[in-house]
């Protein structure tokens, strides 16, 4: 193909640009290691896994959820979320309310938690979506604690600082809860995979690209006729319903309860670095400091006398020097080109 | 409670709101930077009252030490935390607030390992820990004490900040930081200093409120997201907007507790979020702020 | 049908008691290259943002290819056929080539905001051309942060192409360019089609007179000239707003 603008000589295979492809190996490699885990959570209880064990995998299971949803708004579209553990909260809220009032389906369950969670990502959504980057953070963190606030004092609907709890366990055919705690978990491990799944068709199509326009250059996508803000509400809307999900799995198993302070600045704040250091962007990192948070703070946490959160902040810090991606890694190649 | 006696608490808490939020907003309007463990230092100070004043009684000895020793740990504390961040200032300015959100963590946690997890009260130094005959009712004189300490700070801040080189240094290096780098002056050293004074006014505040709300496991994150909601008000950067806000919040945070307690907190945040979308400079801007 | 392809008429901008720009009213004609320049301070940056969009004007209005488009928004007025490059290189730093441009074609020729699969074949093709029309079609796959000051520029300019516009807008493209890296751009505009209006905001003078067909001459955020080339580099008025000859303003 020539073009009487380009250069006359075609470049050599010597002197083609940086941009080589990965060996096919290397290429290979991440698929087959989230595989590889995917195909071993799912044979967990099967494995001969104990109950405590399905719980806290079922317990990671939506914490790396939530991550995956604050990871599709932050890493994708930079929107850095404080609120999104509460829209989470929120999901569990209602999927437990809805145990107690009407019905044990725990598909129902689910809707009501992606419905409701949806909703309060709408409602406050648009005004966010429309502030700039620090003010924004600000913004995030007021809804987060709105939404807390209203857990706590809300007593007659939410229990208050007691928390709420469905007393018995989910029930897939109508009259009978499941009894085994690894139907359970597989069950939330299934909600998983589809939303997870989701979330990687919207990251990986023309609108996940789109996204990422917006998040490196805002302007220039306007420039090039992206009504920006509509493209940032979808998702905002999107990843509540997906945090809604979440809220789902982490109180499906008994003994189905939650508190207020699953919604409080500290589990945000938590769950932002999280994010930021399992890498903007990559949805299996953002799954991995989830799971890490899980761990540490659950099952190693008894065993560090309860210096769990110290473990955590430490590790933090000192991610946050370390990890060259994360917002690091996105500024910088952004910051290369401003003149 | 008669209605005075809780405007007085209002006023108490408000200035210790604003020794707390004046170093918030001047470090974010010095270095766009968003100071998340600022709330962990003010924890810190309260929990240093109660190491040096304990919690039944206290010699006017202990407390001051208590004071002292805050200045010193605060200085440091905010020195150290500019040099932690330094090797993040090329990566922007929410990395800088997410450090800043670990480093709280770690200092929260740090103090609960020492202190333990329980709540602690803190006592008042003798002398100030009895009551007074106002609006019919007994009061608590050292509250009193800390209106009249509080308003001396908020006068000696404004006085610094408005009469003194050193302030008109530190406010024009808010407005226009290149400006001031330009005429030759090290605006980092200005930077330095102010985040440590910062610091160290946040840790006496919580040296300072231990009597009223003691050193508990949540009380830095309840104090950060309350300077949070201040500064966001009375406007980033702004002092006077800062002292307003921080006045009007302790106000209506106590009133409120009693008149519509489900409330309150919920105004405060919703307040917060209003101010954001409709008048994101604050109630109150600075100059330079409007133009952002 | 028009034949303007862009219209100002009365334009104004003030902020508080400082006026940017005051009732500049000038109309460019369908196919033509018109350039608009004049010395720093002029109002040209602020008159790109009210043609583009950006920000809204005090007084006046914008008409795009016949349509009052005053009120519309940048994004609106970019969907109506109107591209722009910006002043300071503004690409997608940790895309490539081929992703950035993609950005452009699959809102002109795809659909963007489809969340599953993958780009549409229109818009490849569409990207391809433009990438190929610039001369940066072998580097489609190299990172746009690591492109040189020049060749960002033409990538700007596959951006604006790959949305298939009706009116081009340039904000000083040539600034910090290279003589060669000049003259490529020049030769890229030249190359355009004459479907494609063409409003340029320039410094460079040389390449204002061997682009342009009309030249409008900004002072002080007011017109005080507008004409063919000829007129204007003949022109007293003009080069006394420029302190004697050209060649000082030449190159910056």
């Amino acid at each position: 193909m020539t073009n009487p603008l380009t250069v006359t000589n075609p470049p050599t295979a010597a002197e083609t640009p940086k941009m080589t492809a990965p060996p096919k190996a290397k290429k290979l490699l991440k698929p087959l290691i989230v595989a590889l885990v995917l195909v071993a959570l799912g044979l967990a209880p099967l494995l001969g896994a104990s109950v405590y064990t399905m719980v806290v995998l079922t317990t990671v299971l939506g914490y790396a959820l939530l991550a995956i949803s604050m990871d599709l708004v932050a890493g994708n579209a930079g929107l850095l979320t404080l609120c999104h553990a509460a829209y989470a909260g929120v999901g569990a809220y209602a999927s437990l309310l809805v145990a107690r009032q009407f019905t044990q389906n725990g598909l129902v369950q689910l809707v009501a938690a992606i419905v409701v969670a949806a909703g309060v990502a709408a409602l406050t959504g648009w005004i966010a979506v429309r502030a700039t980057k620090t003010y924004f953070l600000m913004l995030s963190l007021a809804i987060g604690e709105l939404l807390h606030i209203l857990a706590v004092q809300w007593k007659e609907v939410t229990g208050g600082d007691n928390g709420l709890s469905a007393g018995s366990s989910i029930e897939l055919v109508p009259g009978s809860p499941v009894v085994f705690t690894g139907i359970v978990y597989w069950v939330a491990f299934a909600v998983f995979l589809v939303f997870a799944g989701i979330v990687l068709l919207v990251v990986r199509s023309p609108f996940g690209s789109a996204l990422r326009g917006i998040r490196d250059n805002e302007a220039r996508m306007r420039g090039l006729g992206y009504p920006t803000p509509l493209y940032k509400y979808s998702v905002w809307i999107l990843s509540g319903g997906v945090a809604g999900a979440a809220g789902w799995i982490m109180t499906v198993q008994l003994p189905r309860f939650i508190a207020p302070s699953q919604l409080s600045f500290h589990m945000a704040g938590l769950m932002l670095l999280a994010v930021v250091i399992g890498g903007l962007g990559s949805m299996w990192g953002a799954c991995i400091a989830a799971a890490a948070i899980v761990i540490v703070q659950d099952v190693i946490g008894q065993d560090l006398g309860g210096r769990g959160p110290l473990l955590l902040g430490l590790l933090f810090v000192i991610a946050v020097y370390l990890l060259p991606r994360g917002l690091a890694g996105i500024r910088l190649r952004r910051s290369k080109e401003v003149v | 409670m008669p209605v005075g006696s809780l405007l007085l608490n209002g006023i108490a808490s408000g200035l210790l709101l604003f020794m707390m939020a004046v170093g918030l907003t001047i470090v974010f309007g010095l270095l766009d930077v968003l100071n998340l463990a600022h709330g962990a230092f003010f924890l810190s100070g309260a929990y240093l009252g109660y190491r040096f004043a304990g919690e039944a009684t206290a010699s006017w000895g202990s407390f001051t030490l208590a004071l002292l020793a805050a200045i010193v740990v605060g200085a440091l504390m905010g020195g150290a935390l500019m040099l932690l961040t330094r090797p993040l200032v090329g990566r922007g300015h929410l990395d800088q607030a997410l450090l800043t959100l670990g480093l709280s963590l770690v200092v929260t946690e740090l103090l609960l390992e020492i202190f333990g997890r329980n709540d602690h009260a803190v006592a008042a130094p003798t002398g100030l820990d009895g009551s007074v005959e106002i609006f019919g009712g007994a009061y608590p004189v050292y509250r009193l004490a800390v209106i009249a300490v509080g308003a001396v700070v908020a006068i000696v801040v404004w006085y610094a900040l408005e009469r003194t080189s050193a302030g008109a240094l530190i406010r024009a290096t808010v407005a226009d930081r290149e400006m001031v780098e330009a005429i030759g002056i090290d605006v980092r050293k200005v930077t330095t200093v102010t985040f440590m004074l910062a610091s160290a006014l946040a840790l006496v505040a919580g040296v300072l409120s231990g009597p009223i709300k003691g050193a508990t496991a949540g009380l830095g994150n309840e104090i950060l997201l309350l300077a949070l909601a201040v500064i966001v008000i009375g406007g980033m950067g702004s002092v006077i907007g800062t002292l307003i806000g921080s006045l009007l919040i302790g106000i209506v945070q106590n009133l409120g507790a009693v008149l519509l307690p489900q409330f309150s907190s919920f105004l405060l945040f919703g307040a917060m979020v209003l101010v954001i979308v409709f008048r994101p400079q604050g109630l109150f801007p600075t100059a330079a702020a409007v133009e952002r | 049908m028009s034949e303007n392809a862009l219209v100002l008429d009365g334009i104004g901008k003030r902020y508080g008691s400082v006026v940017a720009v005051e009732n500049v009213s000038l109309a460019v004609r369908r196919g033509t290259r018109h350039a608009v320049i004049g010395p720093n301070g002029a109002g040209k940056s602020t008159l790109f943002a009210l043609m583009a969009g950006t920000i809204r004007p005090s007084s006046g209005r914008v008409e795009l290819l016949g349509e009052d488009v005053t009120k519309l928004s940048d994004h609106h007025r970019a969907r109506k056929g109107l591209a722009k490059t910006m002043q300071r290189s503004s690409v997608f730093g940790s895309m490539t080539l081929r992703e950035n441009v993609l950005l452009g074609a699959e809102r002109r020729h795809g659909r963007p905001a489809r969340v599953v699969g993958g780009h549409s074949g229109k818009a490849v093709e569409a990207a391809m051309a433009a990438l190929d029309q610039v001369g940066l079609l072998e580097r489609a796959g190299a990172q746009a942060s690591e492109l040189s000051h020049g060749e960002r520029k033409q990538l700007e300019v596959a951006l604006a192409l790959a949305v298939d516009p009706a009116v081009l807008l340039f904000d000083e493209p040539t600034a910090g360019m290279s003589a060669a890296e000049t003259d490529r751009f020049v030769e890229v505009v030249q190359g355009l089609s004459r479907d494609i209006t063409v409003l340029i905001i320039e410094h460079d003078l040389d390449v204002v007179f061997t682009l342009a067909d009309q030249v409008s001459v900004l002072h002080l955020g007011a017109l005080i000239a507008d004409g063919r080339p000829d007129e204007i580099r003949s022109s007293e008025l003009v080069q006394r707003i420029y302190l004697g000859d050209h060649t000082e303003v030449n190159g910056e």
